[in-house]
This record gives C-alpha cells, structure tokens and sequence, in this order.
C-alpha cells in the first residue's frame, strides 16, 4: 500500500494528471481508503512540491500543475467516500480588484489554495466590484479572496463590503482579503473575515473560515 | 524609421499575431521555451550564490546570445488581443543598431544625460527618486522637497499620492485624470522649494491607467520620461501603447518596463535572467523605447536584495551592456523600511552590484518594499544614490567582497523585514530636520560603507 500512496505523492509533486487518472483508478479498484490515498499519497507530494518552491526546484507553474492534479484526484475519489460531502474544501472566488494589474501574489495564492484542496474560481485582475458578485452568487461560493498592490484601488475593497452588507449578502460570503500595502488593521476596520500576509498563510486562514459558521473577530493569518 | 510608424507596426502586429491566451503563455510557452534554450546553451544551474555578481563574462556573453534567441522565438504577448507580437531575426538586429546610446532630460543647471555605461564602468549611472511610494497629500511637498535637496538625486517620479484634495483617489477612475494634473502641481512646488527648477521628471506617479498621464503631461515641458510598466514575463498592453504613443508623438522618453520573477513563470536565476536579457531586447523594437526595463524579483520575499536575485539581475545587466548600448533601467528593491540599518544593508548589496554591472539607471529608494503609506524619507534616497554612484569603477571581485560581507547581516530577515518607521517619525516635516536616532544611524551607514571600499559621495546637506 505504501508503494501506490508513494505513486500518488510523486504524480502529484510532478504535476501527471494521466498518472493521477490511472491511481485513482488504482485506489478504486483495490478498495483502498480514498482519503488515506488524498493524505498520504496527494497531500504528501503537495508538501513536497511546496518545499521545492522554497528551494527553486519548482516555479509557478509547477505549483499549479500540482494543485490541478490534486483537485483532479479529489475529483476522481470524492464518490468512494463513506460521507457524501466533497473532500473538497470549500469554493473561493478570487481576483485583483478594479484599477490594479498585479496578479503575481494573487496567482500564488490561488495556485495554493487550489493545491491544498480548494475549488478556485479565478477571475483574473481589474474586476469591478459587481463581477465579484455575480460569479460569487453563480459558483456558491463559501469564500471571495479580494487582492490589491495599489492602495487606490484597495479602496474598492471597503466599498465591496459596504454593498455587501447593503445588499443583504454580507453574511452569505466570508472575505478574506490582502496584497502588498494591505494592512491587517485596516482589514479588521473594514470588516473583512480574514487577512494574510503570505499565501501559504491564507490558506491557513481559509481553512479556518471554513470551520466557523459566523465569524465575530477577523482571523489574521502570517 | 520613425516612432509612429515603429509602434502601428506594433499595433497592427497585435491585431494579426498568433493568437494565445495569458494562461497559456504563462503556464506554458514561456516556461517551456525558456527551458529548452537554457538547455541548449548550456546555462541551467549557472548561478553561483557565493559570487552574487557573477564574475564570468563568457558566461554573461552566453546569456546574451541565448537571450536574442529567446527574443525571437518569444517575443511578446499582448494581453488586451491575446495576440502574440513576433520579430525577425534580421529586423531585430537592425533595430538594436538604432537603439539610442544616450538621452538628455532636464533644464540648464538641472541637465543629465543618461550614456551607454559597460561593466566596471567609471562614469557614475543617472539617479532619479523616489519610486512611486503612497504619502498623505500634506506630506507630498515636504517629502519631496527633502529627497530634492540633494544634488545625489537627478531626477524626480514619486511619491504618489492616494487622495486628491482629500478625496479618494480611485484607481482606475475620472479621480485618476485629476492625479495626474494635481501631482504636476505638487512637483512644481517642490522642486521650487527644493531650488531645482528645471529637474527632469518620470511620469506620471499617481496613476494606474493611462488617464493620470494624459490629463497631467501638459503640464510637463517636453522631454520627460514616461512611465510605460507593462505586466511581468515578457507581456505588453494597450494601456502602455497609449502612453508611448503620445510621449513619442509629443517629443517625451519612454521609458517601457516588464520584471521578470524569480520562483514565477520565467522559472528559477536562470531563467529570470534569460527572459530579462529576451525583454531589453525587444523593447525598443516594439516601443521605440529610450529606457528598457525588466528587474527580476524573488517572488518569495517580493524584493531583488537576495543572493539569486542579485545574480540573475546583474548577469542580465552584464549581458546586454557588454553586447548592445541599450539604456537600461532595473529597480533595486530592498524589503526593510527607513530608519532600520537592514535598509543600508540591502541597499549596499543591491546598489553595488547594479552599479559595476553597467546599468545605466534607476529610481528609487523602494523602502519597505514601497508597501507600507508614508514609509519614505529623503535618507533612504540620498543613500541609496550615493552607493550607486560610488560603485562606478569597482570590479566585480571587489563588488563580491562588499556583498558577501553584508548579506550574510540580513538575508535570513528577508521573508519578515522590518517596517520601520514613517515620514513623520523620522523628520520634522515642516523643518525638514531628521530626528537624533536616523541622522546617527544614517551618518555611521555612510561610514560604513566607505569603510567597505565604497567612495560615497557626499549629499551636500548633512554629509
Ligand atoms: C511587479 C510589480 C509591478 C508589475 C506588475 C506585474 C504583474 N503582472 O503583476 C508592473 C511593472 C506592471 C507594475 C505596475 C505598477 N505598479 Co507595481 N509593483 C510590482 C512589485 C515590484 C512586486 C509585486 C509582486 O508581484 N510581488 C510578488 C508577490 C508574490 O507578492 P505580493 O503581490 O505582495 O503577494 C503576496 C502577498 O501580498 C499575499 N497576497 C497577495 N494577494 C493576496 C490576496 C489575498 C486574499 C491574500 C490573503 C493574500 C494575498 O500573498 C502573496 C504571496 O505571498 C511591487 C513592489 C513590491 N516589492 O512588492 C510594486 C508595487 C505594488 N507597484 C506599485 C505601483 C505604484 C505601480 C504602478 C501604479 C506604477 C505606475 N506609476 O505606473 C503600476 C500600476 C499598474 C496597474 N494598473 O496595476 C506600488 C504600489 C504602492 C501602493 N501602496 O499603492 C508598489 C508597492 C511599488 C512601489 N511603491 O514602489 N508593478
């Protein structure tokens, strides 16, 4: 068993869908428990993926094909699983608000989130407040993951959650929030759910926002 | 061949290139082209993190070569088409004869003149500052008038501003045509203030979009540099062929952009500093650019004062002054704010190896990673200039001797640099005066660094 849950992890590491389609196929046929093979095998070779990327070993877009061929593996085990529910972790959309082209930090944290299980919605950079809306009511999303370099167009991250909160949708979505001049403090007194300074912290706040039903106090992650 | 028809034939390359989407070009072509030309040439793994400024020239002039090779198996993509823009090899080549090999911006006693510059060069590079860094409207004058003072600074961009007369200044929006137009009026007053009338500008700061520029530039005697910062990897956009067109069309610089990541698409040192050599090389053909810019980052601390960042930023210098005389800028990017002395150090490791690695230019400083709102004083410039400037001439064994004795202070302190503190906090904004602790702090780092070997030339106001 070791062996295919080592198979799993390098698939994943390197990013071979083909390969993840065959194990997956592998893990079914040989009732093996679907989330030991996500664990073990999937959850294994994203460490070690993330641990290449803090070497140089691997880039963006290795990250990505990583994070593609564990959503594809979660995909593929999610109708073995006793429970019902997806072992997905929950739906973000995320884009770079309007006015702002950096999309370098808000790609990382989209790749990481996608690599740690999330369904990312990615609507790319300069979106305007009412497509955040709209793509998050169309996808169900649980969580929007709004991202500004540009202190002029951070400021359309407060008005998004103003009409949120007009509109009677505040508490239908959690926000988290961040990028380069965004400040945690300013992120509680806007009234977002959860800040991070880097992206493998806003995976952990995500996460986090997922557990909790009503969020009373913003989760700042590093 | 003129700039007009240079960038129609640019835009009609947009309209009929190839066509492919942003998501493959990052994902796919570039990674994949890069690596098959680092293979081909031999470069993977050339970086040496213990010689931050590479030594081997062979090995910068290989760089060259492979990166022309990029330049014409790439080119660039532009985003608002999906459209790849593509040249031949021989236009290529007849372009770079035509680059020019020197500028000159401002007026009567404020006049410099931007020159080709080579590796260990002895002739000091060009300093404009500060980067484009957010201040409170009322700090925008005193902040600038005090970067001015000195004589270290030849040039104005920043600070930007976040509000006009108080109102919000909304990227993206008809606030942004008033930026540009209300940033003129701040500029004036502080270059007045500053006795530098005539002071070259790079503008505009205080806007995202292309409506800062054009509502402000008729307020700007001709020639400026105009700010055309194009998005990273090898890309271009319709918001920068608006402005390059009416900077050429009204006798301005251009001064075109686009960084490359380290960790991102353009792969690890080596690859960065390919896709860098590949970007200065196609930017004037596309843009009739005076200026070519690509700084590589590290995209896991987002700043250029780490061991492969220095590397793959200098030997991409290397390459393209020792092989074209393309003018180039690249930001020094340092992550700790002012009034911390990790500041001086990046600054020491980033400046030397920009300056004895043949750059022509660069505005700066980027203090705090330029993230942090009113985290920007006149110090963190006057050094910055100041260790530029004083680097010309230095080898780059020597260059290596200084770096490897100041990284080792800081680079563990790179993925959590310190803030710092503000404006406010370190100078009495109405004298100008700096506080006890920064002018101690700022005068022993100047110490410092001429002990290193670094002929710091003074700032004229408090050195
Ligand atoms: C690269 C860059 C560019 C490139 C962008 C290329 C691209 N495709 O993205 C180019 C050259 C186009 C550019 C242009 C401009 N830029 Co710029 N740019 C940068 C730079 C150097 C690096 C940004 C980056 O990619 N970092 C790497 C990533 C990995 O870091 P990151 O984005 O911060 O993301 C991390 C975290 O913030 C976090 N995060 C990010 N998003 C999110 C979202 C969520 C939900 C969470 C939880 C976390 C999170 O996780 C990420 C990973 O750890 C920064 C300076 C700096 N060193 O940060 C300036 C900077 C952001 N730019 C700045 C400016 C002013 C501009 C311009 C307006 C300049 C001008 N006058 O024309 C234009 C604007 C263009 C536009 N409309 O957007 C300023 C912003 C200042 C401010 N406070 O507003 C900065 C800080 C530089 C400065 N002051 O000197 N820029």
């Amino acid at each position: 068993m070791g062996d295919i849950f080592n198979r799993i992890s390098e698939a994943v590491r390197y990013g071979q869908r083909e390969e993840i389609e065959k194990l997956a196929d592998e893990v079914i046929a040989n009732k093996i428990n679907p989330i030991d093979a996500i664990q073990k095998g999937g959850v294994d070779g994203l460490n070690k993926l993330g641990e290449a990327f803090e070497n140089l070993e691997a880039f963006l877009p290795e990250l990505m094909a990583g994070g593609e061929a564990m959503k594809l593996l979660i995909n593929k085990l999610t109708p073995y699983m006793e429970s019902d529910k997806s072992a997905l972790e929950g739906t973000v959309v995320i884009g770079t608000v309007k006015g702002d082209l950096h999309d370098i930090g808000k790609n990382l944290v989209a790749t990481q989130l996608a690599v740690n299980g999330f369904n990312v919605i990615d609507l790319g950079v300069d979106v305007n407040n009412n497509k955040f809306v709209e793509e998050a009511e169309a996808n169900k999303a649980d969580i929007i993951a709004l991202s500004s370099l540009l202190t002029t167009s951070a400021y359309y991250i407060q008005e998004f959650i103003e009409r949120l909160e007009k509109d009677g949708l505040r508490s239908k979505y959690k926000i988290i929030v961040g990028g380069g001049p965004i400040e945690p403090e300013w992120a509680r007194e806007i009234g977002a759910d959860g800040y991070s300074r880097t992206a493998v912290g806003a995976v952990k706040v995500c996460k986090e926002l997922m557990k909790q039903d009503k969020i009373t106090e913003i989760i700042i992650g590093d | 061949m003129s700039s007009a028809v240079r960038v129609l034939r640019t835009l009609e390359k947009t309209r009929t290139g190839e066509r492919c989407t942003v998501k493959e070009w990052d994902y796919e072509i570039v990674p994949k082209t890069l690596n098959e030309i680092l293979k081909k040439y031999n470069l993977e793994k050339t970086c040496d993190t213990s010689k931050p400024v590479n030594e081997d020239m062979e090995l910068a002039d290989r760089f060259y070569q492979a990166g022309l090779e990029a330049a014409l198996r790439l080119g660039f993509l532009c985003v608002d088409t999906e459209t790849i823009v593509k040249v031949s090899e021989e236009e290529l080549l007849r372009s770079l004869k035509q680059v020019p090999s020197s500028f000159t911006i401002g007026e009567g006693s404020e006049q410099v003149t931007v020159k080709a510059r080579r590796p260990s060069d002895g002739q000091p590079p060009v300093y404009f500052g500060p980067l484009s860094i957010q201040m409170n409207e009322e700090y925008y004058v005193p902040v600038a008038q005090g970067i001015l003072m000195s004589r270290l600074v030849d040039g104005q961009e920043g600070p930007s501003l976040d509000t006009v007369m108080d109102c919000p200044l909304l990227a993206n929006s008809p606030y942004e045509s008033f930026a540009g137009i209300y940033e003129a009026r701040l500029r004036k007053e502080a270059q007045w203030r500053a006795g530098r009338v005539g002071i070259g500008n790079a503008i505009v700061a205080s806007s995202s979009t292309e409506y800062g520029f054009l509502a402000g530039f008729a307020s700007y005697k001709p020639p400026q540099i105009v700010l055309c910062l194009n998005p990273a990897s090898m890309k271009i956009n319709y918001v920068n062929l608006h402005k390059t067109i009416v900077a050429h069309e009204y006798g301005h610089y251009v001064r075109t952009e686009s960084p490359t990541m380290i960790g991102g698409y353009t792969g690890g040192p080596e690859g960065s500093a390919l896709a860098s050599v590949a970007t200065d090389l196609l930017q004037y053909y596309f843009h009739g650019t005076h200026l070519a810019g690509s700084p590589t980052y590290d995209l896991r601390y987002a700043g250029n004062c780490g061991r492969h960042a220095l590397w793959a930023q200098t030997i991409a210098s290397q390459a393209i002054s020792r092989n074209t005389n393309i003018l180039m800028n690249k930001t020094i990017n340092q992550v700790s704010g002012p009034c911390t002395e990790m500041f001086f150090l990046e600054t020491i490791a980033g400046f030397v190896a920009a300056g004895v690695s043949g750059l022509e230019f660069t505005i700066s400083p980027r203090s705090g990673g330029g993230r942090h709102k009113n985290h920007l004083t006149p110090f963190e410039a006057w050094y910055s200039s100041a260790v530029f400037k004083g680097s010309a001439g230095l080898s780059a064994e020597k260059a290596n001797e200084i770096i490897n004795e100041v990284l080792p202070k800081y680079e563990k302190e790179l993925r959590n640099p310190p803030k710092g503190k503000s404006f406010p906090e370190c100078f009495n904004v109405k004298t100008l005066e700096p506080t006890e602790e920064y002018l101690e702090m700022y005068l022993r780092m100047r110490e410092y660094a001429i002990n290193l070997g670094i002929p710091m030339p003074p700032d004229g106001v408090v050195s």
